[in-house]
């Protein structure tokens, strides 16, 4: 069964350009998350495999996501991936529990194997899976 | 392993080429030691870009081929490439692949690996067809982003107009951090790294609270400007993004001369409809960008041109350049040089700059379709987007266009959509194959004659027999062979051609008939319509054709009509339509000229006509001369039906008249919305005058109308609403209501000067009012207390003048031409 990847970010384009990314290149199913509490919820009730998750966002933050998501019980071992444009987080290890971290503004082609590098994923080959 | 040399200005050639190839060294020499590295150490290929020591790419080139004559050598070049050059690099100098720019990765890897034996795979990541996919799903995400963007953009501005003013408050600038780093974020994922780099530096800046001077507070300007130009121009990601396998929008235009503030909402709105206008203060940097840029149209601000050149001469360079380079003239009005002039020059249309920036992008889109659609249109249907890509490169260059087509469900919209010249089509899709499409397309009657060439994989006979069977006339076998496949596809629409102007041209005169030149008048007509622009129409014929078959021959007569073919041939350019609609009956259309100038520009071909020497079967020499009306849009009528029925009128009037006529249509107008065109406007408050004046001319059979007040008469006479057009007009300055120099001068901007000849009551004969009114444009002055005769005789010889003074390429005119048959009857 095809990945699912949650991805919670409260920009609507960069949602969707990594929607496009990761299910043309990865063959990935993506579920949106527009809010650090939408995609909370949306983490317990899915159960994704990852989670692509943007730091910056106006009503709770990134890094308060991640916390909640780590003391949740049932979300507490789902990888998390953090978006951000700010190097200085990028430069700053472990992010608080994450699995790692992708600079925004990140390559649309590459998404797919950043991620898959960084959970040690394999890539399928495009088109055979979706 | 195999040593490959680069000379290519795409830098990532080299690095891609290693990383997708096993077994390749490739690398990339300065251009200034290109020729001695090609010539000491060659290598097993060589890959040179056009552009890469431009001009002198060529002549490496040539000089390797001199040594090493069996050499591989992989040639790129831009897709406007001419076909002499492709021509010379195949067949002279032994190019054993062209690529044209853009050129994919993909694409090199694959021929480098085919022409070196080595095995090649599709990129790891996604193949380039899907690659195009992606892009083309991220461009759609684009588009609906950009908008967005802009916003954000418009916070920084604010945020840098508050700084420059030293009230940057808490809030705003909270927002314009987060807007900015939100555009850092965002801008690269578009392929706008330079974006994100100019956003990074206004987020940084307003982050550490370095913006205390005034130096800091205009650097911030400057970025936010920086980042706003890169958003909107924004080509990176429009132009290679999905649309390449469709069509992918005009090339950019070229605005020349215009002001900053027009420049800015020029581009804003062009940009908005998906065009790219590019800006340049003068001509000589227009020149230095015109042939980088490759513009698709040249706007100039003639007004601004004028005044550091002659304007002609700039347009005739523009229109000049192969192919021609359409050019539109933006213009203030007012003293603005003669239309026919412009006409002449290559200008294609007029636009006031008054007109909303909207308007005249729209105006400018609609005559750039009208030029496309000149060129064939092929549509191509396969499932691969590559291979639609490659096709579109291949041929652009031979002005071609073509609509790929991914998906062969939306054949049939898409080939009544757009109705192509020829298709291409594949045998194995998906959903439905190419042969069942060809089937479907030669039953429907419309199609029946429409070339077909198949593209594909397959070259078995059984397949083979099939789709030929099918319809089709052609088959080429994958992979593409550029210059064959072209030729094919050009032989093809050649023969195509041939066979259609069988039926839509004139042998004789080589013109267009009725049947097709109907259709182009109407579509002129409706762009007209559409911009607000005029059209002149004129009906012409050789005088006494039956006489001249009768006392010289019929070979004669014919010989004749041949010649005016010839002459309205070169006289008019392409967007203008020249017809042989019957016998001795030519038509001409002008866009963009309204009547009085459409009957300057005929007069060149009457002189041209009348200066040759004819010779008759029995070797005595006779000149023929023409006669002809003109009427124009939308003064003489408001549809195409009517605007012949006022030219043939005119034609009927001149034919009686005598010979070498050429007459504009009277009023008789059928649109009793337009204009009313008269002879005589008389705008006084002095009711003696003016009835005397009325009574004068009226008598003798002139139209003529009084107007008393000043208000009245600018409504009648100038504005969008023109209710009358009068060829003589007299003001008396001394007018109620508006006084007469204001209605003078807002006649001179709107242009009504041009062809009315104004003659101005002055209280004094000098003085400032009277050099003002003369200054602005009027014809005559006549001072106060005057003789009513006097005026009448000044009014007359204004009437009599068949052309305005100041004017000045009168030249020695051998036919008397005259905007209305009225004008020449003889007076008691």
């Amino acid at each position: 069964m095809s990945k699912r990847i949650l991805i919670i970010d409260d920009e609507e384009d960069i949602r969707d350009v990594a929607q496009i990314s990761l299910e043309e290149m990865a063959g990935w199913h993506t579920l949106p998350a527009v809010s650090g509490a939408d995609g909370v919820t949306c983490a317990q009730v899915e159960l994704p495999d990852a989670i692509l998750l943007d730091v910056m966002m106006p009503d709770m933050d990134g890094t308060t996501v991640l916390a909640r998501l780590k003391e949740d019980r049932r979300t507490a071992g789902i990888p998390v991936i953090l978006l951000t444009a700010k190097v200085q987080v990028a430069r700053r290890p472990p992010f608080g529990g994450a699995a790692g971290v992708i600079l925004k503004p990140f390559d649309p082609f590459d998404l797919a194997g950043q991620v898959a590098r960084l959970l040690g994923w394999n890539l399928p080959v495009p088109g055979t899976e979706s | 392993m195999a040593d490959i040399l680069i000379a290519s200005v795409v830098s990532r050639m080299a690095s891609e080429l290693s990383r997708r190839l096993a077994g390749v060294c490739a690398r990339t020499p300065d251009s200034t030691d290109l020729a001695q590295e090609l010539a000491e150490s060659p290598a097993d290929l060589t890959i040179l870009d056009d552009g890469f020591a431009a001009p002198h790419t060529l002549d490496l080139l040539v000089e390797l081929r001199q040594f090493f004559p069996n050499l591989p050598v992989i040639y790129c070049l831009d897709p406007d490439a001419g076909g002499k050059l492709v021509q010379r690099l195949l067949l002279e100098l032994k190019v054993n692949e062209l690529l044209f720019h853009p050129i994919s990765c993909d694409t090199l890897a694959q021929r480098v690996a085919s022409l070196l034996g080595l095995p090649w795979a599709p990129d790891d990541s996604a193949t380039a067809g899907h690659q195009a996919v992606i892009k083309g799903r991220l461009a759609e995400v684009w588009n609906r982003a950009r908008s967005r963007m802009i916003e954000r953009l418009d916070v920084l501005d604010q945020a840098g107009v508050a700084l420059l003013e030293g009230r940057l408050g808490s809030e705003l600038r909270k927002q314009a951090e987060s807007d900015a780093h939100k555009l850092a974020g965002s801008l690269g994922i578009f392929e706008l790294a330079a974006g994100t780099r100019f956003a990074q530096e206004i987020e940084r800046s307003l982050r550490c609270d370095s913006l205390r001077s005034e130096a800091q507070a205009r650097r911030f300007s400057e970025l936010a400007a920086a980042l706003r130009l890169e958003i909107e121009r924004s080509p990176a990601v429009q132009a290679p993004w999905g649309q390449a396998s469709s069509d992918p929008g005009p090339r950019p235009a070229l605005l020349v001369g215009c002001d900053s503030e027009l420049v800015a909402r020029l581009c804003e709105e062009a940009a908005a409809r998906g065009w790219r206008w590019e800006a340049a203060p003068d001509m000589s940097a227009a020149r230095t960008v015109l042939s980088s840029l490759n513009p698709s149209a040249v706007l100039v601000d003639i007004d601004s041109v004028a005044s550091t050149g002659e304007p002609v001469a700039v347009l005739s360079e523009l229109s000049e350049g192969l192919p021609p380079l359409p050019t539109l003239i933006l213009t203030s009005g007012g003293n603005l040089m003669d239309r026919v002039e412009v006409a002449r020059s290559g200008g294609l249309g007029f636009f006031p700059k008054t007109l909303p920036p909207g308007e005249i992008v729209e105006a400018a889109l609609g005559l750039l379709d009208r030029l496309q659609s000149a060129r064939s249109q092929v549509l191509a249907v396969d499932d691969d987007p590559v291979v639609l890509e490659a096709l579109a490169a291949l041929l652009d260059p031979s002005g071609i266009r073509l609509t790929g087509l991914s998906d062969p469900l939306r054949f049939w919209e898409a080939l009544e959509g757009s109705p192509p010249d020829l298709l291409v089509l594949d045998i194995e899709m998906p959903s439905l194959s190419g042969i069942e499409l060809c089937r479907v397309v030669r039953n429907d009657p419309r199609w029946a004659s429409i070339p077909v060439i198949f593209l594909t994989g397959v070259t078995e006979s059984g397949t083979v027999h099939q789709v030929f069977a099918s319809g089709a006339d052609d088959f080429v076998a994958k992979p593409i062979v550029g210059p064959e496949l072209v030729t094919r596809i050009t032989n093809r629409l050649e023969r195509t051609r041939l066979l259609r102007n069988v039926v839509e041209v004139d042998t004789l005169s080589g013109l267009p008939n009725r049947l097709k030149s109907r259709r182009a008048f109407a579509d002129f007509l409706d762009l007209a319509d559409r911009h607000g622009q005029p059209m002149g129409l004129a009906v012409l014929g050789v005088d006494g054709l039956g006489r001249i078959n009768e006392v010289y021959g019929q070979a004669t007569g014919d010989e004749v009509l041949r010649q005016l073919g010839r002459c309205l041939r070169r006289a008019f350019r392409s967007e203008e339509v020249v017809a042989r609609w019957a016998g001795n009956d030519f038509r001409v259309g002008m866009y963009g000229l309204d009547r009085p100038g459409s009957i300057r520009r005929l007069e060149g071909v009457f002189r041209t006509l009348a200066e040759q020497t004819f010779v008759g079967s029995g070797m005595e020499e006779f000149h023929a001369t023409l006669s002809g009306g003109v009427a124009g849009y939308p003064d003489d009528a408001s549809d195409l039906d009517g605007l012949l029925r006022a030219a043939d009128d005119a034609r009927r009037r001149a034919n009686a008249g005598g010979v070498n006529q050429l007459l504009a249509a009277s009023f008789s107008s059928d649109d009793p919305d337009g204009p009313r065109l008269i002879d005589l406007a008389v705008a006084t408050g002095d009711k003696a005058t003016a009835s005397v004046l009325l009574h004068a001319f009226e008598s003798e059979g002139f139209r003529a109308r009084a107007l008393r007040n000043g208000v009245a008469a600018a409504r009648m006479l100038a504005g969008a609403d023109t209710r009358l057009r009068a060829r003589v007009l007299v003001i008396d300055l001394d007018l109620p209501g508006l006084d007469g120099l204001t209605l003078l001068r807002q006649l001179a901007v709107d242009g009504v000067l041009d062809d009315t000849r104004a003659i101005v009551i002055s209280p004094a004969s000098v003085g400032k009012e009277a050099a003002l009114a003369l200054e602005l444009g009027a014809g005559d002055l006549i001072a106060k207390p005057f003789d009513v005769p006097v005026l009448v005789k000044l009014v007359r010889q204004a009437l009599d003048s068949p052309r305005l003074p100041g004017r000045s390429h009168t030249t020695g005119q051998r036919h008397p031409v005259t905007s209305d048959v009225t004008a020449v009857r003889e007076r008691p």
